[in-house]
Parts: structure tokens; C-alpha cells; sequence
């Protein structure tokens, strides 16, 4: 054997260790770095540039040309595992709906967890109304409770409430507010009694509320559906979409940091693009240098 | 220190300790914060289940029973279905919990088939006949063709009793891999939306930077250092934290 015979030897052996510890790296030290960069992106963005999907601006066209006397049902279907996700879209989306003048609002929730973040999103975009100091009683641009919107609450059985709803809708509702108020006055000063008085229907998903609402209102009535959904529904919500089924849709944080700069609504998603992108920039990085480790490791155990 | 701030440092520092407790798991060691946290999301999460519950039967369904009992018969009967659930405790009375849990599969699947005849079926075979003629731009054309070209090739991969060769054993095999691509897609959505969650909740602990990142860093430093410090010196008391 020769010097070059060992000096290629020598230089396998070191590349052999190099793949093997490329690909064999502890996962704690990824988790470590998403951790730090989201944090480091977070406080310090960077601004990066965001394109406009179509099915976001029409969404946000759809919402924006509600005209005085449209009455809009607002729906949680979203679990606190979930917010964390939808939080920029609701806020912006209700805000949205909100600035509409003579737009009546009906909040309702298909699932248990999900009243105590739509008192949040409600704080957050009002203020208590003179003479109040606890919830229901919040103004949201103008709007007052009991007049413009109420809050209907949590109701179980989903899909079965959300048809029962289509075919009674007030004996499906109730009297009582989530609060256990009357608001008898609210449905009869507006003469609302019957599921085709529903002009639009938002849904905040992070289980299907949007598919029920669009099985029972859009395919019986016409009410166009729009849904604002969580990461992992996405593909399926793209899918309805483009079969017609949704009016519009709002996909994760990255459809709320659209809305939000639409609608001129500087907050959180917008300020999380960055870290998203960086970090999704950051898991392709690490999927390629994983792949060259393990590949140029196991081609060189072949060779040997 | 009004009552307010008080209240919402605490809830703060739950918050930060439950998060982290459970981001703990990826470290790979126990940790009877991660304990802490996971047994404390599956009781507060059925603690709420049945208050809500309860609250709705007693804000909704007791009140329009007891308005006029004879109109709201339907109510009633669902009310004792719903109660014979309860039923299935016992060996000997669970045969009697099928009844409503028969009933609402059966009412569940009737009401929900009718519909998805039409979003499920219907709308989405309209969706994917498409025009490829006498579009507006060749992005257009692009895409119609993808969309039609797709559906057909995956469907010949769930051709069963044919033999597979030739032209169709090229199109079988253009279908797997495009499921392939669609599995991605659906992987590198899965995986965006758990990013989500994390800068969601990374969020509020780094906004506003005083108290919530101070307060952030002091908790999770305390308990990374319980932690070890119960690896090190108290490995007895970190495995009766920790239960199984």
C-alpha cells in the first residue's frame, strides 16, 4: 500500500466521522435552536417581505363589504390548544366584522374551552361600556352588547347543533345569553328568527365548526362559510375552498399575519412571520445537513 | 401591588411553568414539573368539560323544560337518554346505555349524510372538472391541467383487479408518487402548525419584555435548576414527583 492508498484511507475515516456525526447529532441541540431563534426573532424581527394569497384578500374583500343589517355568526370551535395559532385572526377578523357599521353579531362556541379566550379577544379589541364593570358588557368600536352583538356561549353536540340551529334556529339558541341574560329583545328588535337571516358565518377552528356550518347553512340557505383554521387543517380547508364549499379562508398564522396587514391591524402574526420563516428556513437546513451526514456515512460504510 | 398585577403575575407564572413543564419532555430527563403540568392539563380539562356541561344544562335545558314541559316532551325524553348513559357504570344496567348511545349514532349519521353527499362528493367531482381551454393566462392552464392530471393518476394507483403493465403500470406508479408529494405537503402542514403553537406561546412570554420575559427567564431557570438539583442529590424524592 502506498502513501496515497493511506492517505485516502486516512481522509475516508475522517469524512466516515464527519457524516456520522453530522447525522447523528442529539436532537436536544435542534430543540435548543428553535427555541433560541424563535426568541432572538421574536424581540428583534426582522421585516421581512409577505405576499398576499388570493383566498385571504378575498376573504378579507367578503368581510369588508357586509353591508348595514347583515347579521354574522361568529363561531369558536377552538380549543386552547389552538389559540395560541388563531389569535391574530381572531382578533383582526372580529375587529374587522366590528368596524362594519350596522353589522349585528351573534358569538356561539362548539367547544367547552373556548369561552374563556372569546372574553379575551373581546377585552382586547373593547372596553366596558359606561355604568358596567364586568363582562358581557363591553363596546367593540362603537358596538354595544345587547344591542349590536350578544354572546351566546358554549352549546354541545356540534354538527347536530349546528343542523339543529339551520332548521330552529331560535329555540336552537335559547334566550338566555352565555351569561344567563335575556336577550329575547336583541333577536326580536332585529327580527332575526329563522337561520336565513344569516348572512355570513366565521368560524375559528381548530376542530371542523366551519365544515358543519357549511353542510347545514351554505349547502341548505347559501350563507357563505368562511373558516380561520389551525396548521393542520389546512390542505383539507384549501380543498373545500377550492371546491366552493368556503367562502373564504384564513390558513394559521401565516393567513392572520396576511389579514392583519390587510386590515391594518399591526399585532401578534404579523411580528411571528419572521421567526416562522426563519425557523421553517432553519428545518430545512437541518433536513438537508441530516441527509448529506447520513448518506455520505452510509455510502462510505458500503465502499469500505 | 394592586390585587389585579398580583393576579395576573400568578397567572403568568403558571402559565410559564405548564408550558415549560411540558417543553421539559424534550430534554429527555424527568422532570416533575413536566408531571405537574401533564396532570394538571387532563384534569383541568375535564374539570371544565363538566362545568361547562352542567352549566349548560342548568342555563338552557332545565329552563325551557320547565316553561312549558308539555311542548318540550323532545327535550325531556333526551334528557332521560342522555341520563341512561350514566348506565354503563354498572355490568348489569350498561346493555341500557346502548339505547341512547344507538340513537345518537344513528340521528348523528342521518343528519350528517345528506350533507356530505353534496360537500364531499358532489361539490368536489365539479371541482376537478375543469376547463383547459379558453383560459386567461397559462398559469391558469397550468394548474387546471395539474389538478386533472393528479386525479387521474392517483386514481389508477387504487386500481385493485387489474393487472398492472404498460401505460397504466407508468400511471400507477406517477400516482404513488404523487401521493408521496401530497404526504409531504401534508407533513410540512403538520409541522407549521406545531411551529405555530410554539411562537404563540413564545409570544407571550417575550411581550411585553418587562415582566413577562424577566419573569419568563426566572421561572424557567428555577426550574431547570430544581430539576437538577433533584437528578444530583434527591433521586429519591424525583421519582415519587414523578409517577408513572
Amino acid at each position: 500500500m502506498g502513501w496515497s492508498d493511506a492517505w485516502l484511507d486516512g481522509m475516508r475515516s475522517k469524512m466516515s466521522n464527519i457524516f456520522k456525526g453530522i447525522a447523528n447529532i442529539d436532537r436536544r441541540y435542534y430543540y435548543a435552536a428553535v427555541f433560541i431563534l424563535t426568541v432572538i426573532l421574536l424581540l428583534f424581527p426582522l421585516g421581512l417581505p409577505l405576499a398576499i394569497s388570493p383566498e385571504v384578500r378575498h376573504t378579507y374583500e367578503l368581510i369588508d363589504s357586509l353591508e348595514p343589517g347583515d347579521l354574522v355568526i361568529i363561531n369558536f370551535c377552538l380549543s386552547a390548544s389552538g389559540y395560541a395559532q388563531l389569535q391574530g385572526a381572531c382578533n383582526s377578523m372580529i375587529n374587522h366584522v366590528f368596524q362594519k357599521e350596522g353589522v349585528l353579531v351573534i358569538f356561539t362556541m362548539t367547544a367547552d374551552q373556548a369561552p374563556i379566550m372569546l372574553e379575551e379577544i373581546i377585552a382586547n379589541n373593547g372596553e366596558l361600556m359606561s355604568g358596567h364593570t364586568d363582562y358581557p358588557y363591553y363596546q367593540i368600536n362603537g358596538k354595544q352588547y345587547g344591542e349590536d352583538y350578544v354572546n351566546m356561549g358554549y352549546y354541545p353536540g356540534l354538527f347536530k347543533w349546528i343542523a339543529s340551529l339551520s332548521a330552529d334556529f331560535r329555540p336552537a339558541l335559547g334566550n338566555n345569553d352565555w351569561y344567563g341574560i335575556d336577550v329575547t329583545e336583541f333577536f326580536d328588535s332585529h327580527n332575526l328568527n329563522s337561520a336565513e337571516d344569516v348572512d355570513l358565518v366565521i368560524s375559528f377552528d381548530s376542530d371542523d365548526g366551519a365544515g358543519d356550518f357549511m353542510n347545514y347553512f351554505f349547502l341548505e340557505y347559501g350563507t357563505p362559510v368562511v373558516q380561520s383554521m389551525i396548521g393542520v387543517m389546512v390542505a383539507n380547508s384549501k380543498v373545500q375552498y377550492n371546491a366552493g364549499n368556503y367562502a373564504g379562508i384564513v390558513p394559521s398564522i401565516r393567513g392572520a399575519a396576511e389579514y392583519q396587514y390587510l386590515a391594518d391591524y399591526p399585532g401578534y402574526a404579523l411580528t411571528q412571520m419572521d421567526a416562522f420563516s426563519v425557523v421553517q428556513f432553519f428545518l430545512i437546513l437541518l433536513m438537508v445537513l441530516g441527509n448529506i451526514g447520513y448518506y455520505g456515512y452510509t455510502r462510505l460504510q458500503r465502499e469500505e | 401591588m394592586k390585587m389585579v398585577d398580583l393576579y395576573n403575575g400568578g397567572i403568568l407564572i403558571l402559565s410559564t411553568v405548564t408550558t415549560f413543564g411540558l417543553y421539559m419532555i424534550l430534554s429527555g430527563v424527568d422532570s416533575p414539573w413536566f408531571a405537574f403540568a401533564e396532570h394538571a392539563f387532563v384534569g383541568t380539562a375535564i374539570g371544565l368539560s363538566v362545568v361547562v356541561a352542567t352549566d349548560y344544562i342548568f342555563r338552557t335545558i332545565i329552563p325551557r323544560i320547565m316553561s312549558d314541559p308539555a311542548a318540550n316532551w323532545p327535550t325531556i325524553i333526551s334528557v332521560i337518554l342522555g341520563m341512561m348513559m350514566i348506565l354503563r357504570v354498572h355490568r348489569e344496567t350498561v346493555y341500557l346505555a346502548r339505547i341512547p348511545i344507538t340513537l345518537a349514532t344513528a340521528a348523528g349519521i342521518a343528519v350528517s349524510v345528506r350533507a356530505t353527499i353534496f360537500s364531499g362528493i358532489i361539490n368536489q367531482v365539479k371541482a376537478t372538472i375543469l376547463p383547459l381551454m379558453g383560459l386567461a393566462s397559462w398559469w391558469d392552464f397550468f394548474v387546471n391541467v395539474t389538478v386533472v392530471l393528479t386525479v387521474l393518476f392517483v386514481f389508477t394507483f387504487y386500481f385493485y383487479t387489474t393487472e398492472m403493465k404498460g401505460p397504466l403500470l407508468m400511471a400507477n406508479r406517477v400516482g404513488r408518487h404523487l401521493l408521496y408529494l401530497a404526504f409531504g405537503v401534508l407533513f410540512a402542514q403538520t409541522y407549521m402548525g406545531r411551529l405555530g403553537l410554539l411562537l404563540g406561546r413564545m409570544q407571550l412570554f417575550v411581550e411585553p419584555y418587562y415582566p413577562n420575559f424577566v419573569v419568563t427567564i426566572i421561572v424557567v431557570a428555577t426550574m431547570v435548576i430544581s430539576t437538577w438539583l433533584l437528578h444530583k442529590r434527591y433521586p429519591e424524592l424525583l421519582e415519587k414527583l414523578t409517577p408513572e
